[in-house]
């Protein structure tokens, strides 16, 4: 035994009990992770100065180190990114049809997204005032998770009795407006072909945030009738089990909020295909 | 080899928190209640300071400007810039000597967009929300993006920062002129 290796049981193995060795745990246990993904460009194909001022174009305070010059954007703008369908910049999508088909480009018609590039098919809400599709876009819900794996620690709030959704009923607990029960629904009734739709986690809502745009925060030839709001995703916040991550789609950036607050949801699965 | 390496930087972390004078929070993690959204296995670990993504194809800098890689180690503290700094400091890195600056040196470093830098938070963890396994020494500071934000109302000299105490990206350390924050460099390439 070398001496790191005796200092790491004299010293170290109390103090990381808490910490994120995941290696370091007895039995060599990994923790649970995601699915991840390749990343998608942020959208921004323009540049900033310095101290302030952002231009339409790709020049800007040493513009090479800036992210306009740098990435699948840029490559789309020069011609020399192929995409299977379209998008703006960098973003490379196809619309979906309600048995799960894909459509051409100029459809007008479209129930579902794919993102060609993560893999990932995005739920397209519809423009319906509250209560009156399974699909709002108005519609709000808490976060719910009774999956203690993936939930930190806590379920979160099923029902917070402030806020409806298509098809709520106080006495039906099945019916109530929060992200596990809504994506249960959404599966019965099936999305697109498919029933294994879910809540994004943070980095998967993120992917489809468009930074170069703002309120909203996202490419609505795709995603129409987007909220500039709050959305859910299924990442509990590590500091506090009372929270969970979303993205704010005024600009795109991540948030906290309380999990009995009311947000909006975008479910997506993995393309299979 | 991956368990011999959380081993080692579990020593490391252990040590740095008795002797160390610099304040370093305890990381905390939900490992049985969060999915890992950085796991090692994600990861290359190359042993000269630099370590792949194999997911996302981005070699990554181990440690943050201002530290020094030494044995799998991040010694000396960080340093904050400005954001023009931080622009400028990768042409600094890439036409000096590159790094690593032994074996194989890249000069085609650059400073992370921000899906790139929230790419590396481990939002299992807090205070540092990054695996300390892959980054070590990582402090629980804002870290500067290569994504100027976009204008809003008449505000127009913010850039996108992370912050690696929980994850957030939308602290107020964003000022380009007055906000100073960490840098950590990425390139492209073994995708």
């Amino acid at each position: 035994m070398n001496l790191h290796a005796k200092l790491a049981i004299l010293f170290a193995s109390p103090l990381i009990v808490s910490g994120c060795i995941e290696t370091g745990d007895s039995g060599g246990g990994k923790s649970i992770t995601v699915e991840r993904t390749v990343l998608n460009d942020t959208g921004i194909d323009w540049g900033g100065n310095s101290p302030n001022g952002n231009n339409a174009t790709c020049t800007g305070e040493t513009i090479a180190s800036q992210d306009c010059s740098h990435g699948r954007d840029i490559q789309a703008s020069s011609g020399s990114l192929a995409k299977a369908g379209d998008g703006a910049g960098g973003f490379d999508f196809s619309k979906i049809d309600a048995a799960g088909n894909v459509l051409p480009d100029y459809a007008t018609n479209w129930t579902c997204v794919k993102d060609n590039h993560t893999g990932l098919v995005w739920e397209v809400k519809v423009d319906a005032p509250q209560g009156t599709n399974l699909h709002s876009n108005q519609d709000k819900y808490t976060w719910y998770n009774t999956k203690n794996s993936r939930n930190g620690g806590a379920d979160g709030s099923r029902d917070n009795g402030n806020i409806t959704c298509y098809g709520y009923s106080s006495s039906e607990k099945s019916s109530f407006c929060n992200t596990q029960d809504y994506a249960n629904r959404v599966n019965e009734a099936g999305l697109c072909g498919a029933k294994d739709w879910r809540l994004p986690t943070l980095s998967e809502l993120q992917s489809i945030a468009h930074l170069g745009v703002s309120s909203p925060a996202i490419d609505t030839n795709y995603f129409p009738n987007s909220m500039s709001a709050f959305y859910w995703s299924s990442s509990p916040h590590a500091n506090s089990s009372n929270d969970s991550w979303g993205i704010g789609f005024i600009l795109g950036n991540s948030e906290d909020s309380h999990r009995y607050s009311s947000g909006y949801v975008r479910l997506v699965r993995q393309n299979s295909n | 080899m991956f368990s011999n390496f959380g081993y080692k930087n579990s020593v490391v972390i252990g040590l740095f928190i008795l002797f160390s004078q610099q304040v370093f929070a305890a990381q905390t993690c939900k490992t049985s209640s969060i999915l890992s959204t950085s796991p090692i296995e994600d990861f290359e670990v190359h042993g000269d300071g630099t370590v792949t993504d194999k997911v996302t194809g981005l070699m990554w800098k181990v440690c943050s400007e201002g530290q020094t890689f030494n044995a799998g180690e991040c010694t000396d503290a960080t340093t904050t810039h400005t954001w023009a700094e931080a622009l400028a400091l990768v042409d600094t890195l890439n036409s000096g000597t590159g790094f690593p600056e032994d074996g194989v040196t890249y000069n085609d470093w650059r400073l992370p967009n921000l899906k790139e830098l929230k790419s590396i938070t481990e939002l299992q963890c807090a205070t540092p929300a990054i695996n300390l396994s892959i980054f070590p020494n990582t402090p629980s500071a804002s870290y500067w993006s290569s994504s100027p934000r976009a204008t809003y109302g008449t505000v127009d000299n913010l850039t996108w920062i992370v912050h690696f105490d929980f994850g957030y990206d939308n602290n107020d350390n964003n000022n380009r002129e007055t906000s100073r924050n960490n840098v950590r460099f990425v390139r492209s390439g073994h995708y």
